[in-house]
């Protein structure tokens, strides 16, 4: 039977895991998927009562930290710690995955984040990248990748209005973005009150406002899988939730029925993978454990790591797969160039209008990318790199945080009057920032603790940076000037940086690095299609392969990167399966 | 949920939830609107009880405030202990257990405590106690009705957050 010894072991089942998993199967690969967490087979009414505000405090369908964390030490010098709960960020466990959990913004790269070291040198020359720096161009181009981001803005229905169409600029898209063969397969959602405002504000200062490309859907929408959904109801409860009414793509909805409806797709939920066997260049199958801790081994003939980029790197480590970064001579890849990003936040706050915050979802509002990757001269700046400013409407409700003004009290009287005077009275204006691949930032193994089968957990060394801070104060400008230009009663500006990286905060799910791709073996894990250089029937997928955080969401090129990955996976694969 | 806190812890929890959220002419305050039931049934629960947290030992005090919660306390021994030390620092500095103190030394006392300077057992840092304190009482004033609090939904409907609800007609701007 095709389950005992499948073509294709996918491990973990999120965005990636899921598109890949649907593809093989649509092209005839007996496939099974072993997920940690629990299954959610998408019936109706499976994410049931999702839209509480506790239970997303509660970290519902984030990856269980007692059965696995990660340790995190901000430099070399210092013992790592665990993350005893998720805080700074909460990827996902269960069917589903992270995809159960993002505010649902879908975005392109632009160029220059598939070839940073040649577009740098190019403008600034080769001393502008700083010491330690590690920037590496991808070994592939966004025109190597278009094709597969428009293949998963069709499979999600991504709505929003494009700017740049075969060249040619569009009124009221990003005019900064990568050309796209066509507009979205949707429309884009409704203009809310705060982004609204955000939209006709920066407008008068010069910038080039576009709508937040969304995977909720503003129409009702029948993908090219013939999957059916509706449309978004504006309920407010996109981050840290899934979606009640398919609403919003994630793997459970899109791409996972596909795969069971194939026959040929097996899902072993509550089963932890702990290690790829392999005989040195090739990969013979996977070690998991199931729900009740018995200990299998299931053969294949091809393995895919889709288990986030934490995951993917410690199993890489764990399994002897690779080489080992060495942080003090640069050799080997897995672990190196792990990637981030930070986030800040503005409120504007109106005595006298309400906005209906809990109203639509992170991914329905207006952007600027003037200030985001190589959009604009840094020559003199002190920083290289950028990202993108925003408004939509973050916050569900009141445990999300009420703004009110600097200085007033946390608790007690005071506070319990200015947040009923200001409760949803409030616009939020949000900046991403880029964090640069640094050779002292990587992952490795802990020396200490381990996981509930004893085995290592993923330790990582990182800490904000110069160019974080030049950055940060950078957009912090630009974002008090938007608004300052709203005419506001009252501000709350950025919080900073703190001195050093908090993992308690929420910053932002977004790890990226570890398993990288490149053009060349040496200096990296995966070649751009994502196969290992070192065992050519592994596959390492999702967002361990970028090279470096950038300023854009990766949702959007992860998931295009699976597509492409899983042609890879299935003109090698489809001749090797026996008739 | 008998047992989860003592009953001295019961009652200093109590005036808390009212020093949080003070009572006023606009909506009742922590302790009416049901926080301490709220914060029992947490601490009963798998939250409070510690599930889904790391709780493999070594246990090493931070170096610095990039670390979180590195204390092998649940919250629920973390909230037993953490109460019965606000009533043994009132006592000794302001003369009584906490809820016999009027409300303004209560505030001084939680202002203490803010600060980190309210002797709490090695393994629990008064200020992340703090910090877990307050959340936990704001929880239980703005969640779902259904957790113990929020009492009929009243503070939402003070605030006037609709609570979960379909938004699709809505411009998303009330003037």
């Amino acid at each position: 039977m095709s389950a005992v010894e499948p073509d294709v072991i996918v491990v973990g089942l999120g965005w990636v895991g899921g598109i890949i998993a649907a593809e093989l199967t649509k092209a005839g690969l007996n496939v099974v998927g072993l997920e940690r967490g629990p299954d959610h087979d998408g019936r109706a009414g499976a994410f049931a009562g999702s839209r509480d505000e506790l239970r997303i405090r509660r970290l519902e369908h984030t990856q269980a930290t007692d059965a696995e964390t990660w340790t995190l030490r901000h430099d070399r010098n210092e013992t790592a710690l665990p993350f005893r709960r998720a805080g700074a960020f909460t990827p996902g466990t269960g069917v589903g995955g992270s995809s159960l959990l993002y505010g649902g913004m879908a975005w392109r790269f632009p160029e220059y984040d598939f070839m940073p070291r040649t577009a740098i040198t190019a403008r600034y020359g080769a001393g502008a990248i700083p010491d330690g720096a590690t920037i590496a161009d991808w070994g592939l181009s966004y025109q190597d990748l278009a094709p597969y981001y428009d293949q998963f803005e069709r499979m999600a229905g991504v709505g929003g209005r494009a700017g740049n169409i075969n060249g040619e600029i569009q009124p009221g898209g990003n005019p900064f973005e990568a050309p796209r063969s066509s507009d979205f397969p949707v429309p884009p959602l409704r203009d809310l009150g705060g982004p609204s405002l955000f939209r006709d504000t920066v407008r008068r200062l010069g910038y080039h406002p576009f709508p937040v490309p969304s995977s909720a859907l503003s129409t009702d929408y029948v993908n090219p899988d013939g999957v059916a959904r509706r449309a978004c109801t504006y309920c407010g409860y996109c981050a840290g939730a899934p979606c009640e009414f398919g609403a919003k793509a994630d793997a459970v909805v899109t791409v996972l029925p596909v795969a069971r409806r194939t026959g040929r797709f097996w899902v072993r939920a509550d089963c932890t993978v702990t290690e790829v066997l392999h005989d040195g260049g090739t990969a013979r199958g996977v070690r998991y454990y199931d729900a009740a801790g018995t200990r299998h081994e299931l053969r294949a003939r091809a393995v895919v790591l889709s288990a986030y980029a934490f995951s993917n790197t410690r199993l890489l480590l764990n399994s002897g797969l690779g080489t080992p970064y060495d942080p003090d001579t640069g050799t080997g890849a897995v672990g190196k160039n792990y990637g981030y990003n930070f986030g800040l936040h503005s409120h504007a706050l109106f005595a006298n209008r309400r906005f209906q915050n809990y109203v639509g979802s992170p991914a329905i509002g207006y952007a600027i990318a003037e200030y985001n990757a190589d959009n604009f001269d840094h020559t003199g700046l002190g920083f290289l790199d950028g990202g993108l400013i925003w408004t939509s409407n973050r916050a569900a409700g009141p445990l999300a945080g009420i703004p009110v003004p600097p200085g007033t009290p946390r608790w007690g009287p005071e506070w319990k009057r200015a947040i009923g005077r200001w409760y949803d009275r409030f616009v939020t204006v949000v900046g991403h920032g880029a964090v640069l691949p640094h050779r002292d930032h990587y992952l490795d193994l802990d020396p200490t603790y381990t996981d509930r089968y004893g085995l290592p957990l993923l330790r990582i060394t990182f800490d904000w940076g110069e160019n974080d801070r030049r950055m940060y104060d950078f957009m912090a400008g630009k974002v008090a000037g938007i608004v300052a230009a709203m005419d506001p009663d009252e501000v709350v500006p950025p919080a900073g940086l703190p001195e050093h990286f908090n993992t308690a905060a929420y910053q932002s799910t977004h790890n990226t690095g570890g398993a990288i791709m490149g053009p060349d073996p040496a200096s990296s894990v995966v070649s751009p299609w994502l196969r290992m250089w070192d065992c050519g029937n592994v596959w390492v997928a999702g967002g361990s392969a970028l090279p470096q955080g950038t300023g854009t969401g990766p949702t959007g090129t992860i998931c295009a990167l699976a597509y492409r990955a899983a042609h890879d996976i299935i003109r090698t694969q489809a001749g090797r399966r026996a008739a | 949920m008998t047992g989860i806190l003592s009953d001295t812890a019961v009652a200093t929890l109590g005036c808390i939830a009212d020093r949080v959220f003070p009572p006023d002419q606009e909506c009742a305050g922590g302790r009416e609107l049901g926080v301490v039931q709220y914060v029992l049934g947490q601490l009963a629960g798998p939250w409070g009880q510690g599930e889904r947290m790391y709780r493999q030992p070594p246990f090493i005090p931070p170096p610095h405030a990039g670390h979180g919660w590195q204390s092998g306390l649940t919250p629920a021994e973390a909230f037993g202990r953490g109460l019965a030390a606000i009533d043994e620092h009132a006592t000794r500095q302001h003369g009584a257990p906490f809820a016999a103190l009027p409300a303004g030394r209560q505030d001084q006392v939680l202002s203490e405590l803010e600060r980190g300077a309210v002797a709490t057992p090695p393994d629990l840092d008064p200020a992340q106690f703090f910090t877990l304190l307050v959340e936990t009482c704001v929880e239980g004033v703005f969640s779902d009705p259904r957790y113990g609090g929020n009492r009929n939904g009243e503070a939402w409907a003070w605030i006037g957050f609709p609570g979960p609800g379909e938004h699709a007609e809505t411009s998303g701007d009330l003037r």
